[in-house]
């Protein structure tokens, strides 16, 4: 990824890029409730390792999408070497627009009845 | 009280931090300690949950995972090394170190004078090699401002171009001079590493100058 000041620019997103920021959006985190969240969010079905994340984290530190926060929500109940992340006003615009993008595609997915259409995944009441 | 750390998560965070330290240090430095304390409380999570099976079950796609990482890291650093500024200065040097002159020298009369008139000694011929590499290593290393810091990647890049040399010689000329080529690749060496060298003495020059 290239630095830009553009949103659009940024697109797309990587799914751990994107969680990311979504994981970001209510507030501060660190990396391993990042990780949760993201597996809540996705009800498990995606899991970053370790590594992925402090990739993304760097290249998304890079992007200026997210900024590394000095002060911690509480000292005397966190661990001290834990590193905590918030969203960038410009990481908003740029999770905004992907959101955009994808409800998007959506809608096309929608209209070719992929969703709720006879070629739906769990059409015959299976779970996916 | 500090609860004993079990031997199965101990061996994971052995194995996951020797992996980590294959990625370049512009990663490691700043994001291995971080990765490693966010892999060690996955390994406490699965361990509480599964016991020694949910460590293990960790270990494919977290060490998958940190090897494609790596690499990607790896490749992504390797091309900020290889970006050369004067790219056409690296071509030409190259194009001059993979250059069969002993060929032209045979095949154009003029040039061979020349050729043999330079090279008359044997004493010539090592100092052409010497010189040739040294020439080239200071080049890559003005054009490639990264390669500085990676010593070992600089002359293995360098006596991978010695090497290609020494075959397109033994292509041209025919014959295999096993013992020929491997003198050659040594006076290569020498070159390579003076170029280093000299490079180290005028930073260590200028760094001195700066300070007086």
């Amino acid at each position: 990824m290239k630095f830009t000041d553009k949103p659009e620019e940024m697109l797309p997103l990587s799914p751990a890029v994107f969680h990311i920021l979504l994981a970001l959006a209510d507030g501060e985190r660190h990396g391993y409730s990042i990780m949760r969240e993201i597996a809540e969010q996705t009800g498990g079905t995606l899991r970053i390792g370790p590594t992925t994340l402090y990739r993304s984290i760097k290249h998304m530190l890079e992007n200026n999408l997210i900024t590394e926060v000095d002060e911690r929500p509480d000292p005397a109940l966190d661990d001290e070497r834990r590193r905590y992340y918030r969203i960038t006003s410009f990481g908003k615009l740029v999770a905004s627009a992907e959101a955009r993008r994808l409800e998007q595609a959506l809608g096309v997915a929608r209209n070719k009845a992929l969703l709720n259409g006879p070629l739906a995944p769990n059409a015959d009441g299976g779970t996916h | 009280m500090r609860t004993r750390m079990p031997r199965i998560i101990a061996c994971s965070l052995l194995l996951y931090r020797w992996l980590l330290s294959l990625a370049p240090d512009e990663f490691s430095d700043e994001y291995a300690a971080p990765a490693l304390q966010l892999f060690r409380q996955c390994c406490w999570d699965a361990y509480r949950e599964h016991g020694v099976r949910g460590v293990l079950l960790l270990w494919f796609p977290t060490f998958i995972d940190a090897f494609h990482g790596i690499l990607a890291e790896q490749s992504i650093a390797l091309k900020q090394i290889f970006c050369p500024r004067l790219g056409w200065l690296v071509a030409l040097a190259l194009s001059c170190v993979l250059f069969p002159f002993y060929w032209l020298s045979r095949a154009w009369i003029p040039f061979g004078y020349l050729f043999n008139f330079i090279f008359a000694t044997p004493q010539a011929y090592i100092s052409g090699h010497i010189i040739l590499f040294c020439i080239t290593g200071l080049i890559a290393l003005f054009a490639m401002p990264s390669l500085r810091k990676h010593m070992q990647l600089y002359i293995l890049c360098l006596m991978l171009g010695a090497f290609a040399e020494e075959i397109i010689q033994m292509l041209i000329n025919a014959h295999p001079g096993l013992h020929k080529d491997a003198r050659n690749l040594l006076l290569d060496l020498c070159g390579i590493v003076l170029g280093y060298l000299l490079l180290r003495f005028w930073q260590s020059w200028h760094a001195w100058k700066v300070a007086h």
